[in-house]
């Protein structure tokens, strides 16, 4: 923090790499967007960097103070976007008339909390490395090079033709395993609801 | 549209950030298809159920992986757009305040748009930053702040002020050359009531000169050109005001 303090970018990306992902994945949560939940993550650490001053470490950790700000930040952008559908919960994913089977769902509500809090609470906690653990099975499920679509795709952002330069593919293979890979994705992402249908274990 | 059309558009969109959520926007700016796509769903439970699907599988996924690798250039870029300067030699600090809550104002949109302005315009190599690049319409009005703003932040003496508004978010940036006299700023505060304006002042000891209105252009609030008042303006204590022509409290605000 000290180096923070004194403008230094380095000591700002070392608490980006270290807290970004459970902050976002905490406003994932509870927005349902990646993109508002990058900006939830952009706000906080323009937070920090802005009012390091104001932290104060015998008040609380860092992380409980980012996560603070993350959070003020996510219940802004609810209320800022009124107008907008509310975020769509994973279990969604089930039909409207199995609404019993929420495991996943209360599952992703409790993360959420986990994630949200300085201190998370121990059954919170696990249902959020629960959930990533089945997900990261599901995306295990589907074979390699699909998986790797997935992730060029929607991960590291690139577009069809960059990916195709990329693996060194032709643009329509590219196009139709992006296709493949998603169907496969939710299809294996379906297992999991089903598997769990009883509740995270 | 029929189906395959629909489903088509909601798998493309799925790997382009933001593009689901449009759906939901309803502006009234948005292009046909945006508006084809959202009457089908309007009348189809079927496609409706596989957006929510594909929006859900989306959650999924973005807690299996975290944020993306590109998220952190963003970030950075984020910090030394808006950010107040730390580091020595520096001449402008941001206003620095508690609270957060009932922002009206998004920071990433500000500086993506102020990106978006400055690549459009030639100016983007200055911050070396690496945003996506967007099309977006502008009037001439537009182009030339964009283009102001570009030369001054290519200024060697070029103050950078983030704004804040009421409840100390951030609200945008001015951009201002003392050796030019000149000042542009970029907010994305949502346009004033019909029948008012907003306009901006230079504050200084609780004095007032007004610099000019603000503009407004699809999402983006701007102004440009030349700072009247003092010829020192800009000094510290100094304060970017934004004011409704009604309202004696500023909207929002930034002290050199």
């Amino acid at each position: 923090m000290r180096e923070l303090l004194s403008g230094s970018e380095e000591a700002l990306l070392e608490l980006y790499r270290r807290h970004a992902d459970n902050l976002f994945r905490a406003a994932v949560l509870r927005l349902g967007d990646r993109q508002l939940a990058e900006e939830v993550v952009q706000d906080t650490f323009l937070a920090l960097w802005n009012r390091a001053e104001l932290f104060d470490a015998r008040r609380g950790t860092l992380v409980g103070w980012l996560s603070v700000i993350a959070r003020n930040r996510s219940v802004d952008m609810f209320r800022q976007a009124g107008r907008r559908a509310p975020s769509v919960p994973l279990s969604a994913m089930l039909p409207d008339d199995q609404s019993g089977n929420a495991s996943i769902e209360s599952a992703l509500r409790r993360a959420a909390v986990a994630g949200g809090n300085s201190v998370p609470e121990p059954e919170a906690a696990l249902d959020g490395a629960w959930l990533r653990t089945e997900v990261s099975r599901a995306l295990d499920d589907i074979p390699e090079m699909e998986r790797q679509v997935i992730r060029l795709a929607y991960y590291e952002e690139l577009s069809q033709t960059e990916i195709a330069a990329r693996l060194d593919w032709p643009l329509g293979t590219v196009k139709t395993r992006t296709r493949r890979a998603l169907a496969r994705l939710r299809e294996s992402l379906a297992g999991v609801r089903q598997e769990q249908s009883d509740g995270p274990r | 549209m029929d189906h395959a059309e629909v489903r088509a558009f909601l798998e493309e969109g799925f790997f382009q950030p933001g593009a689901l959520r449009q759906l939901d926007e309803g502006g009234d700016g948005d292009d046909a298809i945006l508006g084809s796509v959202r009457e089908h769903l309007r009348g189809c439970s079927d496609c409706r159920a596989e957006l929510r699907s594909l929006r859900a599988t989306g959650v999924a996924l973005d807690m299996s992986m975290g944020i993306a690798p590109a998220a952190e250039e963003r970030m950075l870029a984020n910090v030394r757009l808006l950010g107040r300067q730390r580091s020595a030699g520096f001449t402008n600090r941001a206003s620095v305040a508690t609270g957060s809550a009932g922002s009206r104002f998004s920071i990433l949109p500000i500086a993506a748009g102020l990106l978006i302005l400055l690549v459009a315009f030639g100016a983007g190599a200055l911050l070396g930053l690496g945003f996506p690049q967007a099309a977006q319409e502008t009037g001439p009005r537009l182009e030339g702040a964009a283009k102001m703003l570009g030369e001054l932040l290519s200024e060697p003496d070029a103050q950078r002020v983030a704004l804040v508004d009421g409840s100390s978010a951030p609200a945008g940036l001015v951009v201002h050359s003392p050796a030019r006299q000149e000042l542009a700023v970029i907010s994305s505060m949502a346009e004033p009531p019909s029948g008012s304006r907003y306009d901006c002042y230079l504050e200084r000891d609780g004095e007032r000169v007004l610099i000019g209105p603000m503009h407004f252009e699809g999402d983006t609030a701007f102004w440009a050109g030349p700072v009247g008042g003092p010829a020192d303006a800009g000094r510290e204590g100094d304060r970017f005001v934004v004011m409704l022509d009604s309202e004696d409290e500023p909207a929002v605000w930034g002290q050199f």
